[in-house]
């Protein structure tokens, strides 16, 4: 993980709040592991980079943050924990200062698994920026 | 024995005309026609995701706002200009991260990337004008 990575993960998984309503740390960076009981959070980078405007190393990344549950209220649940964890907050980020860390758009969508169980996902984007 | 002179200039019609004269702009959409186009870019419980349409989208934000920083200088026909060039980058974006990012793909995903006046994708981004 990188020190972004790093901050997500400890922002999601520390939270208590979090861990109540997951039962655990289940906080992925990219996927779960095959058979990970659900229900469980998924962190990914989405998009961006380096904004290259001036001397310093200012990034500006796009994270898709979801909760991965077996019905929707816990879903919901727990991405208003991540909104709660996430939005507006300060991400720890090794080297670098967290100036903004803020949630875009939403995403809600359902996976129908093969034996037809329904599974929902249930997050949004985050918009991260650090400057060095 | 001074003569005041007072002159009202009425500029509306000449508003008026100039406002029909620019016509509206053309919003352009950026669509996939398949339905897991979506999952590409969001994963699944079996599947990590592997985003090809945000990251095209990121590229271009920063252009696409700073063409639009002095709206008011910008005319319609640059506007449209504008809003078309940056679709057809999307395009060609989206469909250069599912070649680089090994998308496992008939080619039906990468084929089906396109930029359209109107209508739906299943999975679509929009871009519209900031002109007034």
């Amino acid at each position: 993980m990188n020190a972004i990575e790093t901050g997500i993960y400890s922002a999601l998984s520390g939270d208590t709040a979090i861990y109540a309503a997951i039962g655990s740390t289940a906080v992925y960076n990219r996927s779960a592991p095959q058979g990970t009981a659900r229900p469980y959070i998924v962190f990914f980078h989405a998009g961006g980079g380096h904004e290259n405007i001036n001397p310093s190393d200012m990034q500006n990344h796009l994270y898709l943050a979801k909760a991965v549950a077996d019905t929707p209220l816990s879903a919901g649940t727990i991405d208003g924990l991540m909104t709660t964890a996430l939005h507006k907050q300060t991400l720890t980020v090794s080297g670098f200062t967290n100036f903004w860390t803020a949630r875009e758009q939403e995403v809600q969508i359902t996976e129908t698994a093969a034996d037809g169980t329904i599974i929902y996902h249930t997050g949004a984007y985050y918009r991260i920026r650090i400057d060095s | 024995m001074g003569v005041t002179i007072r002159i009202d200039v009425d500029d509306r019609e000449l508003v008026k005309l100039i406002n029909a004269a620019s016509g509206p702009i053309k919003p352009k959409i950026v669509a996939d026609g398949v339905n897991y186009g979506v999952w590409q870019e969001t994963g699944t419980t079996k599947m990590a995701a592997r985003p090809c349409a945000t990251p095209a989208i990121e590229a271009v934000r920063g252009g696409f706002a700073q063409a639009f920083a002095q709206a008011s200088a910008i005319t319609s026909a640059l506007a449209q200009g504008v809003v078309e060039k940056t679709a057809q980058n999307v395009e060609r974006l989206w469909k250069q991260n599912i070649i680089t990012k090994g998308v496992v793909d008939t080619g039906a995903y990468l084929n089906s990337v396109h930029v359209v006046d109107a209508g739906t994708g299943a999975f679509s981004v929009e871009f519209e004008s900031m002109r007034e």
